[in-house]
């Protein structure tokens, strides 16, 4: 085994160390010869003579450069060689010790691999196009709606921005993908010419679409994506030319894009845009796109924002209304598709740093402890002649090998543990399914690894071999000389470890109560035992507004309410928490119109007449709609508590009139308010109109189950039964699922959930291996004190005095760690700030919390060996050492 | 390493383990030399006594470096070639006063010894 290693030592260092000082030999070899040779020459030989005799004199130059070689290469490796082969020894001397520490190292690394392949996925990688950075979303952010950009906007760009060299359009929608005697809604991507080729992304068979088929009235044409195409057309290359239907019209497939493209968001097919509208038009009827666009070499987003803002103040002359509160943005595709995960991302990879750094101090407390015990070891060791680098070096070798083997369990854990994060990952975001354990995620492995070796190591090792020979050899109990500084370094550590776990634990603390506090945020509605299901119908069967498309919802409605088991339904155009979208301006009647682009937006909600008995909502005032509310009567409205109060703040709101479409309704109920545009954040002023009198182009509809049907089984049973139903009244209508309310709130929170509880997680690790590493540090106290304690008690202490005493130094060490810990998390939390709901990342009720938290566990992991320390025999204690 | 050397019953052969003591106690009296030098300096010492293969004088300027007890630099020879130059440093020096300490000692029992046995 030493032979094969020697070896392969000696092959590997000519392959790669040994190179340079071969060639210095040689270079060294050559000088000595020729100043041999010269010398020759100069007492009379010839030139080949005195060449000869050199050699001659000189011996074979071929094996002294082998000897020379073989040297140099073994005495590195022997060294290594035999500190690795001590180092298993010992560590197989000692399983216990052995399996703790590669436990508590694997923990740590495991957790970090797992989510640096995380943050490697989803940050790190450039998306796969070509030149990802130069390439930019442009719109108009209105601090209202966000960021839009219209058909007209995109023309405009197009044609009169300097900044770029491509610019393209795009659009998400949803198509409905016919035959087969099965019809199935695909998302369609449609896309203006030119978008891939921005993209640098050529499709895998055929072409792209060209400018005549990018034209209203072009020819209909489609791309399937490679999932689309293997899925329904059984990967068959034929399938170019062929023709599918698509909503009730027929398109040529002209092209297959690449496995894996999906861009915009999911796309299973692609349509061109066909954005054939004047600019005024587009701007009137409000065609939303994306528009991506490629700055040309050098130059920079401010110049494009610069450029663009020259555009923008000729629109915005143009149309002062349209414009007005907008604002040019400019912003990167990849952090567009990051969004905010990078924040939490980069809080989870701090947290699991912090672990790893806990797991560390734990794991030097564990080798201190130890190094204290080979004292003798050491000493004999430098007795016999190694020196302190050669002390320092077998030590840290020892740790090296604690650290691999955690490395490797963490690997393991790590790819194990990143499917489970994957898996129970929120939805959006983006590319997190790349997770996995790649080269780049090894190597930071193998970093991490040899980091951990010597921060956990190199304080040990130093002390360990900081050994006084005489006193150490001369004391028999072996343990004199570096006990003090291995008693001084112990609570350092344990102080270091109580400061990262109160940080950690403080940050978890703040998402805990912040997502507590969203759970407690008053709904307004009742989501238990409500399903929910989305209708879209076909819209060139169903044109909106026609009467085909309200009779098709009524039809749904109707025999879903004849189903058993269901207590009340309803029809909505939107649902709280998370698509309630259509928005109006506030006009009151009898009061002074607002100035153009200065009204109020208020959202608006068509629902049907038992829609608030489904969600549960309460009426505050007035009443709600009943079916003499139907189309030829008189117009009503309800308003929500957020509109009476804002709007009506010192009168009755019912009775009042406010312009909805073309005409006016009257006020005739307020209802609570619903967190219509997510739980965090805060409600609108929302009217609610009779579905009869303003039918909506889409329609939710709610269900609400009735008592003896509210439980997972019945309403399982209850989605079926609807989904069944819906699909039968028009074979050829895709039907989404039917969810229940309670999921999708539950959805809605998901990432807010999942950065708690990975949080949470981190931080209660973090907690069990510092309480375990206070708990070994004052162990560790206890057992070099057993003789002082012996002789306290000899002399009269009690056992509550030495308890005391031991709790007293662990309480201390505590109250440093902990004021530590809290000056390093105020200075550290306010990073959560943007993570946080209605909690300060400086809460003093959770720093005062967590704190007391710690402390508890302080003391319990001091009270542990306090306790034994008392039942210490005096007799025993003094005959020791 | 002792392959390499010639034999010539008329020179004696650098016993095992002195060619380093000599190469020491050679930089500690000359100061910094290259190769060739400490070779010239051992000739010369040695009076063509001593059969020496000029290479393995390298074998042990390497084996003294890896322990230490001497440095060595880069530099210009006397007719401006590079060459290497070796220096002892403070832990050679060490090693070299036990070393002749200990050869002094075991030079002298072996000394008395051959005396003995010349007596009897």
């Amino acid at each position: 085994m030493i032979h094969y290693l020697r070896a392969l030592a000696a092959r590997l260092l000519g392959l790669f160390g040994g190179r340079k000082a071969d060639l210095e030999f040689d270079e060294e070899i050559e000088t000595h010869l020729r100043l041999l040779t010269e010398r020759y020459v100069r007492q009379g030989m010839t030139e080949a003579e005195a060449s000869w005799a050199a050699r001659r004199r000189f011996g074979n130059i071929t094996l002294l450069k082998e000897a020379n070689r073989e040297m140099r290469g073994i005495r590195f490796i022997d060294t290594l060689v035999q500190d690795v082969r001590y180092g298993v020894r010992t560590l197989r001397k000692n399983p216990g010790f052995t399996c703790v520490a590669v436990l508590i190292l694997a923990l740590g690394i495991g957790a970090n691999t797992a989510i640096f392949s995380v943050v490697n996925a989803v940050l790190l990688r450039p998306l796969p196009y070509r030149d990802p950075d130069r390439l930019v979303l442009i719109s108009h952010y209105r601090a209202n709606t966000g960021e839009s950009s219209y058909g007209s906007d995109f023309l405009e760009w197009r044609d009169q921005a300097k900044s770029f060299e491509e610019i393209a359009g795009y659009a998400s929608d949803t198509s409905d993908l016919m035959g087969n005697g099965e019809t199935e809604r695909l998302n369609s991507g449609t896309i203006s010419t030119g978008l891939f080729e921005m993209l640098g992304i050529a499709p895998a068979i055929g072409r792209t679409f060209t400018p005549e088929e990018d034209k209203l009235g072009g020819p209909p044409v489609a791309i399937l994506s490679d999932s689309l195409w293997r899925r329904r057309f059984g990967g068959d290359p034929q399938v170019i030319g062929r023709s599918i239907t698509l909503g009730g019209q027929s398109r040529t497939v002209v092209g297959v894009m690449p496995y894996g493209f999906r861009f915009p968001e999911d796309s299973d097919l692609w349509l061109p845009l066909a954005l054939n509208v004047t600019q005024e038009l587009s701007r009137q009827r409000q065609i939303h796109l994306s528009v991506l666009a490629r700055l040309k070499p050098s130059v920079t987003r401010e110049f494009a924002r610069a450029d663009l803002s020259v555009i923008f103040e000729r629109q915005q002359q143009a149309f002062p209304a349209f414009y007005k509160d907008a604002q040019i943005r400019v912003i990167g595709l990849s952090e567009r598709l990051v969004g905010n995960v990078r924040l939490s991302l980069l809080v989870l990879f701090g947290a699991v740093v912090f672990v790893l750094l806990i797991a560390c101090a734990n794991v030097a407390n564990l080798l201190l402890a130890r190094s204290a015990a080979r004292q003798r070891e050491m000493a004999i060791r430098a007795a016999v002649g190694a020196g302190r680098l050669r002390l320092v070096r077998q030590l840290l070798t020892e740790s090296l090998l604690i650290s691999l083997l955690g490395g490797a369990a963490g690997l393991l854990a790590a790819s194990w543990g990143g499917k489970l994060l994957v898996a129970a990952s929120p939805d959006g975001i983006a590319r997190i399914e790349q997770a996995r354990v790649d080269g780049r995620v090894l190597g930071f492995t193998c970093i991490v690894v040899l980091l951990t070796s010597l921060i956990a190591g190199i304080f040990p090792a130093l002390q360990a071999s900081k050994t006084d020979v005489n006193e150490t050899l001369k004391s028999q109990s072996g343990a004199g000389a570096g006990r003090g500084q291995t008693r001084r370094a112990l609570p350092a550590l344990m102080i270091t470890e109580l400061a990262l776990a109160l940080v950690l634990l403080v940050g978890a603390g703040l998402m805990v109560k912040s997502f507590l506090r969203l759970m407690a945020v008053p709904k307004g509605f009742d989501p238990d035992g409500v399903l929910a299901l989305y209708l879209i119908p076909n819209i060139d069967k169903y044109p909106a507004f026609s009467p085909q498309r309200n009779a098709y919802f009524q039809e749904t409605l109707d025999r879903v309410r004849r189903l058993p088991g269901i207590q009340s339904a309803s029809l909505a155009s939107g649902l709280p928490i998370e698509s309630l979208t259509s928005r109006m301006n506030l006009q009151i009647e009898g009061r002074p119109p607002y100035e153009p682009g200065k009204a109020p937006i208020i959202y608006l909600n068509a629902i049907d007449t038992e829609y608030f008995q489904t969600m549960g909502m309460q009426m505050r005032e007035g009443r709600s709609f009943t079916s003499q509310d139907g189309p030829g009567a008189q117009q009503v409205v309800i308003i929500n508590e957020t509109l009476a109060r804002q709007f009506f703040p010192n009168e009755n709101p019912i009775g009042h009139r406010l312009a909805v479409g073309r005409g006016s309704a009257t006020i005739v109920g307020v209802s609570v308010d619903t967190r219509n545009r997510g739980i965090a954040n805060s409600v609108n002023p929302e009217i609610y109109v009779p579905w009869m009198q303003n039918p909506g182009v889409i329609a939710h509809l709610v269900v609400r189950a009735a008592h003896d049907q509210n439980n997972p089984t019945g309403l399982s049973a209850l989605a079926t039964a609807i989904r069944n139903l819906a699909r039968s009244i028009d074979l050829n209508e895709p039907v989404n699922q039917v969810v229940p309310m309670n999921e999708q709130l539950s959805n809605s929170v998901a990432d807010r959930r999942f950065q708690m509880l990975l949080l949470a997680i981190f931080a209660t690790v973090a907690l069990i291996i510092a309480a375990v590493g206070i708990y070994g540090v004052i162990s560790y106290g206890v057992s070099q004190r057993t003789h002082e304690i012996g002789v306290r008690m000899a002399l009269g202490a009690q056992a509550s005095d030495v308890l005391r005493m031991v709790i007293w130094r662990g309480m201390c060490l505590t109250l440093v760690g902990v004021t530590l810990g809290l000056v390093a998390a105020l200075a550290l939390t306010p990073v959560l700030k943007n993570l946080l709901f209605e909690v300060s990342a400086t809460d003093p009720a959770t720093f005062t919390l967590i704190t007391l938290l710690l402390g508890g566990v302080a003391l319990i992991a001091s009270y542990l060996p306090a306790r034994r320390a008392t039942r210490v025999d005096p007799l025993l204690a003094l005959r020791h050492e | 390493m002792s392959k390499g050397a010639h034999a010539n019953q008329e020179k004696s052969e650098v016993l095992q383990g002195t060619l380093d003591l000599m190469v020491l106690k050679v930089l500690d009296a000359l100061g910094p030399q290259h190769g060739y030098g400490i070779a010239r300096r051992i000739e010369q010492v040695s009076e063509q006594v001593l059969q020496l293969n000029e290479g393995t004088v390298y074998t042990s300027l390497l084996r003294l470096q890896q322990r230490k007890w001497i440095a060595s630099e880069w530099g210009t020879s006397e007719n401006n070639r590079k060459a290497k130059y070796y220096s002892i440093t403070k832990s050679g020096r060490k090693q070299l006063a036990r070393e002749t300490e200990s050869w002094e000692r075991i030079a002298g029992v072996i000394g008395r010894l051959l005396k003995l046995e010349g007596q009897e």
